[in-house]
């Protein structure tokens, strides 16, 4: 039995279409900006240098949030990508604990959230006492 | 000729004598001026002593597990910083005392603040409580806006009761305290760990 012309064309025209839209589906999310941080484990009171990088160039500035999910880690509110470039860079402060604590740094921009993990170990164990 | 490198010297050596007093000068000018606080006056801590010792045992917390974010008792304050504290009634050394938990997996920070309206004060001891796991704390001292002292310690596990600790830096005193506790709960389960009994005098 012969197929049908019709079906013989566009089966594989839809395959490809499938394809094509899976994808556009892989690359869709995260398109506006990456986060990064160097180092990203730093002794407790020490400070990490976060960068968004936008994924292209803008034509106006680009707002984005910042948070930190623990005290440990501190952040900016937000950090402003100037217009005509790609790239803004802030400082991650960290708190002297006494407990190795993972802080999670989260960016966000229009429906877009990055997040990202800052170690940050403790000094030694034991009681230490100086004076500043 | 003789004359003409005479005279040629003659500058040399002036020139350098000129840039070695120079030089020197410049060393001695290195007393550089004290910050300056406007407005605020600066405290001697050695002119300072105690007169009263108070104990903050949050007595006057009457609901249970209510938020916490500021107690006030004997003229001193205790401020939530971070984490979601809250008073617990139905335990304490004894009951009343605050605490706050730490989700499972995590290690998470809590931290108050105790000051006494920007008067001096010591800081002497508080009692620490954790349920389950050992309890890393770091006491920072401020005086006149600066950080005078740290102290940084990890307490093992008491499983439930209170361990008092007594501040090594307790002579020093000071207008802030920032105390920070790390909540280290185990991957299975949360844990509360809190404080109780601040000894502290004025």
């Amino acid at each position: 039995m012969r197929r049908p012309l019709v079906l013989t064309m566009i089966a594989p025209l839809a395959a490809m279409l499938l394809l094509v839209g899976c994808d556009d589906a892989s690359t869709a999310p995260s398109d506006l900006f990456q986060l990064a941080l160097s180092p990203p484990t730093v002794a407790a009171g020490a400070t990490s240098g976060g960068t968004v990088t936008l994924r292209s160039r803008m034509p106006h500035p680009v707002r984005v949030d910042l948070s930190s999910s623990d005290a440990v880690a501190s952040v900016p509110q937000s950090i402003l990508v100037p217009a005509g470039t790609a790239v803004a860079e802030f400082t991650v402060r960290t708190r002297l604990v006494a407990a190795d604590t993972v802080a999670r740094i989260t960016a966000s921009a229009g429906d877009q959230q990055e997040e990202i993990a800052l170690h940050v170990i403790a000094p030694m164990p034991g009681n230490q006492s100086f004076l500043r | 000729m003789r004359r003409y490198v005479r005279a040629l010297c003659a500058v040399f050596a002036t020139g350098a004598l000129t840039v070695a007093i120079g030089c020197g000068a410049s060393e001695s000018v290195t007393n550089p001026s004290a910050p300056v606080t406007v407005g605020v006056p600066r405290i001697d801590p050695s002119t300072l002593k105690p007169s009263a010792t108070y104990t903050i045992g949050f007595s006057s917390l009457r609901e249970n597990r209510a938020p916490f974010a500021i107690h006030t008792e004997s003229g001193f304050s205790i401020s939530a910083v971070a984490a979601d504290w809250m008073s617990l009634t139905t335990y304490g050394n004894p009951q009343p005392f605050i605490e706050f938990s730490g989700p499972a997996g995590a290690t998470t920070t809590g931290e108050l603040q105790i000051t006494a309206n920007g008067a001096p004060f010591w800081l002497h001891s508080i009692d620490f409580y954790s349920s389950t796991t050992k309890i890393p704390y770091v006491i920072e001292g401020f005086l006149n806006s600066e950080q005078v002292f740290t102290v940084v310690d990890v307490i093992g596990n008491t499983f439930g009761a209170f361990a008092r600790r007594t501040n090594p830096m307790s002579d020093m005193p000071v207008q802030e305290i920032r105390l920070r506790l790390s909540n280290p709960s185990a991957p299975c389960c949360g844990n509360p760990m809190g404080i109780d009994n601040i000894v502290v005098s004025r």
